[in-house]
This record gives structure tokens, C-alpha cells and sequence, in this order.
């Protein structure tokens, strides 16, 4: 959902102010100078809106998190306690290597299948419109839904998986969710499988967009569809790939729906990515202070993530 | 999908056969039950008008400053996209205390209109920066045109502007419902009573209670799959037009 507005940074901004140049000369009545006022009264309510649902949370998380809050009275400051206390935190130092573990997995594999899937289907020309709508299904319906359904498919001889296992002699017996040293895996199937119809269809638009006379060439050349596929079409499109790619890290890192649907973050916190602690540390312990601190925590996190992709795919279009 | 229909005895017996007899009973069974204070009908109800309040909130606020901010000056309308776009980027989990503290402080707590507020304005920055590209990109000699008739600025947005712009306003709306939809980080929070939830939070109580029932269960799921699905379908022209024009491939 957040999506589109991350890549118009890296790549909106620069094509806008040119086109506003040459449209300006153009338009010579003054539609400029006459919706100005307007303007300013149309975005008072964005501003207001935006800093009442976004700007004052942040400052109240902030003040929160060097705060201990049961969810009633005032907040009794403690300094930077929470914090302190968070870093010698065994479920927090696991908890964050999981969500790094389970965004940056969930990332690669949405991306390369992507990509795969992409490639494919631009290279047939028949049932294309069918293919598109049919990936992106997974992305439409409700990820409470979709974990559920796949979370009875993982259970032990009544599971989809499991079923197909024991068709072919791997034994149907396999309680992944219920053991905490492998539950993290079909969550992360999960993740990979909702997210991969969106980035599939912005890579499409991607692979689309390459000049057929490139591709034409290299086959005058002969090269094999293999070789076009690493000579062409994976250097083309390596600045969408990079911008996607950090966009599905923060979403996967956000994702709360799937793995709370899923495993309610167990067992034994063995899934319970970063906004999952969190939102138990809060809803379900009444620490507010400490969660707070956690959602700063993982906030830190994200912008760190953030500034680096929005850079490299920035570097990536101007070369 | 298809398990909707089945028997539960016959998904145990035979999960894969698609050859079945279908009750749709199962059905009826998981819109009568629910949970126990509500109904799968009343978690409709309020997941209607937690998207409708999220869309009109989002679409009445962002698209006509989307509109105006194509005339100010490329510095300011810049830094307008800057702030906005700040704003895309900020974790929920950071917002969800907050607004708890919030809504819990002025009585809106379990009121699906207001969550549906808080789910309107975090759609605001998308909105706003997929409508503002696309009206940058909006022929400038029709607005000219509507000057030359004399008619006023918010007369040429109104009679202009928003009839050619019905595709991109639907593309950006259908991106907002099926996130509204289909979230459950913000809903959990601000409608913890089982009779204010919306689908997406409903179906969490549904399934434990239902594990027994894996028939109606299923049937659950794809009756909370299906109106997005549906819309998916008859509106999937714009969809993939708004990621185009969203810019990634651009």
C-alpha cells in the first residue's frame, strides 16, 4: 500500500522539476498565479492531518519510551532505562536477529521470484493479462486470511504440505508450526508467497519498458534467451530490483498481519519479529514504556534501511 | 477456496479431492457463528465502515491538494513531496501506542468510523503522490480552455478535472481498500471488542474457534477473500495502470 510513493524520491523528483520548467513557459494566463491561494488552503488539511496522525505519535512514542506506562496515569519518566534494559534483553537481541533474518529472506526470495516470473511471462506473449491477474491475486486477499489458510496447510497429516509429503515418501507427520526451532520457516513461505504477485507485476512494468530494439540486436548477435536474460534485462532493470527490494525489507520488517495470523508470535516467541514483541510487550503485559522503546528501536532500524536503498538505487540511475 | 464447500469429514479424509459434495451449509454455519458477541455479518459491517470512512477521508483530503500543488512553484511543490513522503515511510508499530493512548483518551476506542479515520490519513501520503503525478501529467490546454470560459478555479477542478480523472482516483482507491481491508496491526488496537472489529481481526477468534470445523472455517476466509477479489477483477484495468504510473518503473 505505502508503496509507490518511496520510488517517486528516488525517482519522481528529479523528471518533475524539469517538467514544470518547460510547462511553465507554456502556460503564459497565469493558471500559476491565480490557484496559488488555493493551493495553500487544499494542502492546509494534509499538513494538519499528517502531523495530528503522524508527527505528534512519533513524539509521543518518543517520550513514551524513556517513560514506564501501564496504560493508565501519568507517565513516571525513567530516563533511558528502557533502553538499557532492552539491550541485555535475550527475546529482544533474538527477536531482532529473526526480523532481520525473516525481512531480508522474505526480500531476496519475492525479488529473485519476481524477477523469474517476470521474465517469463514477457517472453510469452499469449495469456499475459491472464498471468497478471492471476500473480497478483495472493497480493489482494486479506493476509489474515491467507495465513490462516496456509497455517492449516502446514499442520501434521491433515495439511495441503503435508499431504503432498506423504505422497511422494517424506513422511506426513511434520508439525513445523508447532516446534519453535522450525516455525520461522513456513512464515516466511507465507511472507515470500503474499508479496511476490506485487513485485512481480512492478517488475513487468519494468521488463516492459526495455527498448525492443535492444533486445532485437542482442539476438541478431545471437545470444540465447539465458544470455539476454544476464546481459540485458538484469543490468536494465537493476534500479527497480534495488528500490523493491528495500521497499519489501521495510514492509516484511512492518509486516505484522501475516505472522501474528500465523503463530501469535509462538511458539515461545520463537516468530515474534520485532512489531510482534512489541505489541504483546504493550496489549498483552502492559509495559507500554519498554514497548515503545522496542517500536523506536525497530523505527531507527527501518530509516537506516531506507536511507541506504533510497541512496544506492539514487547512484544506480544517475550512472 | 474451494474447501469452503467442503465437509469437514471430507477435507480430513480427502484434502485434495475436487470432486465433492458441496455443502454449503458451511457457510450459512460461519455467517451465523462468528464469535460470540458478534456474527462474521456484524465483522462486515464493520470492516464497510471502517474502508468507506478510510477512503473518503483519504480521497476528500488528498486529491484536490494533489490537484493544487501542480501550481505552485517546482521548489515548493518539491518540498511539499519531500514532507509527504516522509510521511510513507514511518513503521506502524511506532504509531499504534500512541493512537491508543489517543482514542482511548477521547472515547473512540472500538468505534470502526474513527479507526477507519486513523486508516484514511496513513493513506493520505500515497494518495496524494500517486494523484500529484498523475495530474502533472494532466493536459494543461484543457484547464486553459475552462479559463477562457470564465470559469473559476475550483469550477474547472470540479467540472474538468475530476470527470477525466475517474480512472486514476479509482486505480489509488482500490491500493487503499485492499490495504484497509486486509490490515489487522492498527484495527487490533483501537477495536479490541469483539463486536467492533472489522474481518481481517474477526477471523483471528474465528479460526481457534473453529479448528474443529475446518469447513467453515475456509468458508470464513473466502467470504472475507472475496469482495476485495471481486472488486480485484472488475477494476484490475486501473490497478495495474496505478502501479505503472506509481512510478517504480519509471
Amino acid at each position: 500500500m505505502k508503496l509507490l510513493s518511496k520510488s517517486e524520491q528516488s525517482a519522481g523528483s528529479a523528471s518533475l522539476s524539469r517538467d514544470r520548467g518547460s510547462r511553465k513557459e507554456k502556460s503564459k494566463i497565469g493558471l500559476d498565479a491565480t490557484n496559488t491561494k488555493t493551493a495553500v488552503f487544499a494542502l492546509l488539511p494534509v499538513f494538519l492531518l499528517l502531523i495530528i496522525f503522524l508527527g505528534l505519535p512519533i513524539i509521543n512514542s518518543l517520550q513514551l519510551s524513556v517513560s514506564r506506562w501501564g496504560g493508565l496515569g501519568p507517565l513516571e519518566p525513567v530516563g533511558f532505562d528502557n533502553y538499557t534494559h532492552l539491550l541485555g534483553d535475550e527475546q529482544m537481541r533474538y527477536s531482532s536477529r529473526i526480523t532481520i533474518f525473516y525481512a531480508f529472506t522474505v526480500a531476496f526470495f519475492v525479488v529473485a521470484i519476481g524477477v523469474l516470473l517476470a521474465s517469463a511471462v514477457s517472453a510469452s506473449i499469449r495469456g499475459h493479462k491472464a498471468m497478471k491477474l492471476i500473480w497478483f491475486f495472493p497480493g489482494i486477499a486479506p493476509p489474515t486470511a491467507v495465513a490462516i489458510f496456509w497455517s492449516s496447510g502446514f499442520q501434521p497429516e491433515t495439511g495441503v504440505i503435508n499431504i503432498l509429503l506423504g505422497k511422494i515418501g517424506l513422511g506426513n507427520t511434520h508439525a513445523w508450526l508447532a516446534s519453535s526451532d522450525t516455525a520461522l520457516y513456513p512464515v516466511i513461505f507465507v511472507g515470500i508467497w503474499s508479496a511476490v504477485g506485487f513485485a512481480f507485476l512492478v517488475i513487468l512494468g519494468a521488463v516492459e519498458q526495455i527498448p525492443i530494439s535492444i533486445r532485437e540486436a542482442a539476438i541478431v548477435d545471437g545470444a540465447n534467451a539465458v544470455q539476454q536474460f544476464f546481459r540485458i534485462t538484469l543490468p536494465l532493470i537493476r534500479p527497480v530490483l534495488l528500490t523493491i527490494f528495500t521497499l519489501e525489507i521495510i514492509w516484511t520488517f512492518n509486516g505484522f498481519t501475516v505472522v501474528w495470523a500465523m503463530t501469535n508470535g509462538g511458539p515461545a516467541d520463537s516468530t515474534s519479529i520485532l512489531p510482534i514483541l512489541a505489541y504483546k510487550e504493550a496489549f498483552r503485559y502492559g509495559r507500554f514504556g519498554t514497548a515503545a522503546a522496542m517500536a523506536v528501536i525497530t523505527g531507527i532500524f527501518l530509516m537506516i534501511v531506507g536511507t541506504i536503498g533510497i541512496r544506492l538505487s539514487r547512484s544506480e540511475q544517475q550512472s | 477456496m474451494l474447501f469452503g464447500t467442503k465437509g469437514t469429514s471430507d477435507i480430513y479424509a480427502h484434502p485434495l479431492a475436487l470432486i465433492y459434495h458441496p455443502s454449503w451449509g458451511n457457510f450459512a454455519s460461519a455467517w451465523r457463528v462468528g464469535g460470540e458477541n458478534a456474527t462474521i455479518g456484524t465483522w462486515f459491517f464493520n470492516t464497510f465502515l471502517l474502508v468507506t470512512t478510510a477512503l473518503v477521508v483519504s480521497l476528500v483530503v488528498a486529491v484536490p491538494a494533489a490537484y493544487f500543488t501542480i501550481f505552485l512553484p517546482p521548489k515548493i511543490n518539491q518540498r511539499v513531496m519531500v514532507g509527504v513522503l516522509a510521511g510513507t515511510v514511518v513503521p506502524t508499530i511506532l504509531l499504534v501506542i500512541p493512537y491508543f493512548k489517543a482514542y482511548n483518551q477521547i472515547g473512540m476506542l472500538n468505534k470502526p468510523i474513527a479507526a477507519g479515520v486513523a486508516y484514511g490519513v496513513l493513506a493520505i501520503p500515497t494518495t496524494f503522490l500517486l494523484m500529484n503525478r498523475f495530474f502533472l501529467d494532466f493536459p494543461r490546454e484543457v484547464l486553459e480552455a475552462g479559463l477562457l470560459d470564465g470559469l473559476s478555479n475550483i469550477r474547472i477542478f470540479n467540472r474538468l478535472v475530476l470527470p477525466l480523472s475517474v480512472g486514476q482516483i479509482v486505480s489509488v482507491g482500490i491500493l487503499t481498500l485492499i490495504w484497509a481491508w486486509g490490515d489487522s496491526q492498527i484495527a487490533i488496537v483501537l477495536l479490541q471488542s469483539q463486536s467492533a472489529q472489522p474481518i481481517a481481526v474477526g477471523m483471528l477468534s474465528f479460526a481457534a474457534d473453529f479448528t474443529t470445523n475446518l469447513g467453515a472455517t475456509f468458508a470464513g476466509l473466502s467470504m472475507a477473500a472475496i469482495p476485495p477479489v471481486i472488486l480485484y477483477i472488475i477494476l484490475s484495468k486501473y490497478v495495474t495502470k496505478g502501479i505503472a504510473l506509481g512510478g517504480i518503473s519509471k
